[in-house]
């Protein structure tokens, strides 16, 4: 007797260990349903006060990273997971970045489904006014980008404590601005700092600069914004590189 | 010739500990090599540099003239790890069977899973399976895509002494195949019963090597002390 197929043999041959070690990797029909909740209940208290849908947009993309990527990291360096995906013939770094692509992907589902729920809010609301849209859409797009890769880059840097990482990494750029403010640092050296922590003012700003209100902030906004995924995925390639050497992964 | 699998000087050192202490090791296609030991002994470290999944201090590994981590990538190999379980307990065995080989309902996994015994588990899952039916999935897992060389780290660990024959069957099969089997158990009638060559290990050395074909327990026991006994 022939047992009926689940939902992993249609998967395409290369994504279905991706996908499986994704799926083992937490409970994610509470994960889901949270989202889900989440997302409802913030369009319903948007209509009432349109910075919930700022804190929704702000905090929910942090915490749903951490919550997919740190658990992923942890998953990850079992030596059960690891010798169970590599006695395939295949290749660690390609397979690495594959299960890294998909839970990216699962990421941005999760933060599109918490946006569409503060929009709704904000177009079922009275609070919305004049640039409000264009504000909330790029700025959560770009924080929401940002987030991706400073999590990804940071749970694959951390053995232990991820999500602590992270979140000191999200908040640096306002450690930095208060350090700048209380201590005399040359605004060049303050610059060069700048852009290794995730551009916050480049995401809060650049709606001005498309607008062309901040002419002098434009090109450093934008290198900023172009040069930290680069770095994130620089960080990520060194250390799946470093990864599949033997010994580093957990239990070696 | 050079061996289709050597091993020349391979040392493991965990501090001051030598876990692995200067071990030569050659294998062919369709051979099975058991090796028994003391726990601790350093088997497992052993296996798990044969396959590259741990770097030597000292020493080479060549397996059909490529390093253990090239020939793993390109022809991919066997594994039953010590704990073999831990993150994917909300899998099914035909869901890993499938990271494996196309079409998991097909003729491969089919003939494995009764050849094993197995069939009746591959849609539960994982965590719901004992120790024993997890370690003969996994030793499935190792087997079905017919590779060239497999360790197999105490895949009889907790199975009962029906399971045990269907392994020993599943891995003649993979022999026959021309898969090169090296099997790590504290089972001596076991080991006895299904290899070609028995290696006895101790304080991270090779101390002894027997055909065990045609022992019975009390020789084969008396054997193990004598060469084992004295150093674990």
């Amino acid at each position: 007797m022939t047992a009926p197929a689940t939902w992993i043999d249609r998967w395409p041959m290369q994504w279905r260990a991706a996908a499986l070690v994704l799926a083992c990797s937490r409970q994610w029909r509470s994960t889901v349903l949270t989202v889900l909740v989440i997302a409802v209940g913030g369009a319903f208290a948007t209509r009432q006060n349109d910075t919930v849908a700022n804190v929704l947009g702000f905090y929910g993309p942090p915490l749903l990273a951490v919550t997919v990527f740190a658990g992923l990291r942890e998953h990850l360096a079992r030596v059960a997971v690891w010798t169970g995906l590599f006695q395939r013939p295949v290749d660690e770094v390609r397979e690495l970045v594959r299960i890294l692509a998909l839970c990216a992907a699962i990421y941005l589902a999760g933060v599109a489904v918490l946006v569409c729920g503060a929009l709704t809010g904000l177009a079922m609301g009275d609070a919305l006014v004049g640039g409000t849209w264009d504000y909330t859409v790029l700025t959560v797009v770009l924080w929401s980008v940002v987030v991706l890769f400073a999590t990804a880059a940071a749970s694959m840097l951390a053995a232990q404590g991820a999500a602590a990482v992270v979140i000191a990494w999200l908040i640096s750029p306002f450690i930095l601005t208060m350090v700048v403010q209380s201590v005399e640092i040359p605004e060049v050296a303050a610059s060069a700092v700048a852009f290794f922590l995730p551009p916050v003012d480049a995401v809060f700003g650049y709606r001005e600069v498309l607008h062309g209100e901040r002419p002098d902030d434009a090109v450093r906004y934008t290198a900023q914004l172009l040069f930290f995924p680069l770095l994130c995925v620089a960080i990520i390639g060194w250390r799946l590189r470093a990864w599949v050497r033997a010994d580093l992964r957990g239990g070696g | 010739m050079t061996p289709f699998l050597s091993a020349t000087g391979l040392v493991k050192r965990y501090g001051h500990l030598a876990a692995v202490d200067g071990v030569d090791l050659a294998i062919e296609p369709g051979e099975i090599v058991g090796i028994a030991g003391p726990n601790g002994s350093g088997k497992s470290t052993l296996g798990r540099m044969l396959l590259g999944f741990a770097e030597p201090d000292a020493g080479t590994v060549h397996i059909d003239g490529k390093s253990p981590q090239g020939f793993r990538a390109t022809s991919g190999v066997g594994f039953v790890c010590e704990d073999g379980s831990r993150g994917w307990e909300r899998a099914t065995p035909r869901q890993m069977l499938a990271l494996r080989v196309r079409g998991a309902r097909g003729p491969a996994v089919t003939q494995l899973g009764e050849r094993l015994g197995i069939t009746p588990l591959l849609d539960r899952r994982i965590g719901t399976l004992s120790k024993g039916q997890w370690r003969i999935c996994l030793a499935a897992y190792a087997l079905v895509a017919e590779p060239r060389f497999a360790v197999l780290d105490e895949p009889d660990a907790g199975l009962d002494p029906a399971a045990m024959g269907r392994l020993r069957d599943g891995m003649a099969a993979a022999a026959a195949a021309g898969t090169a089997v090296l099997v790590f158990s504290h089972h001596l009638d076991e080991l006895a019963l299904g290899v070609h060559r028995l290696l006895f290990f101790a304080s991270g050395r090779v101390r002894g090597v027997i055909d065990p074909r045609g022992l019975g327990s009390f020789e084969l026991r008396a054997q193990y002390m004598s060469m084992v006994g004295e150093v674990s």
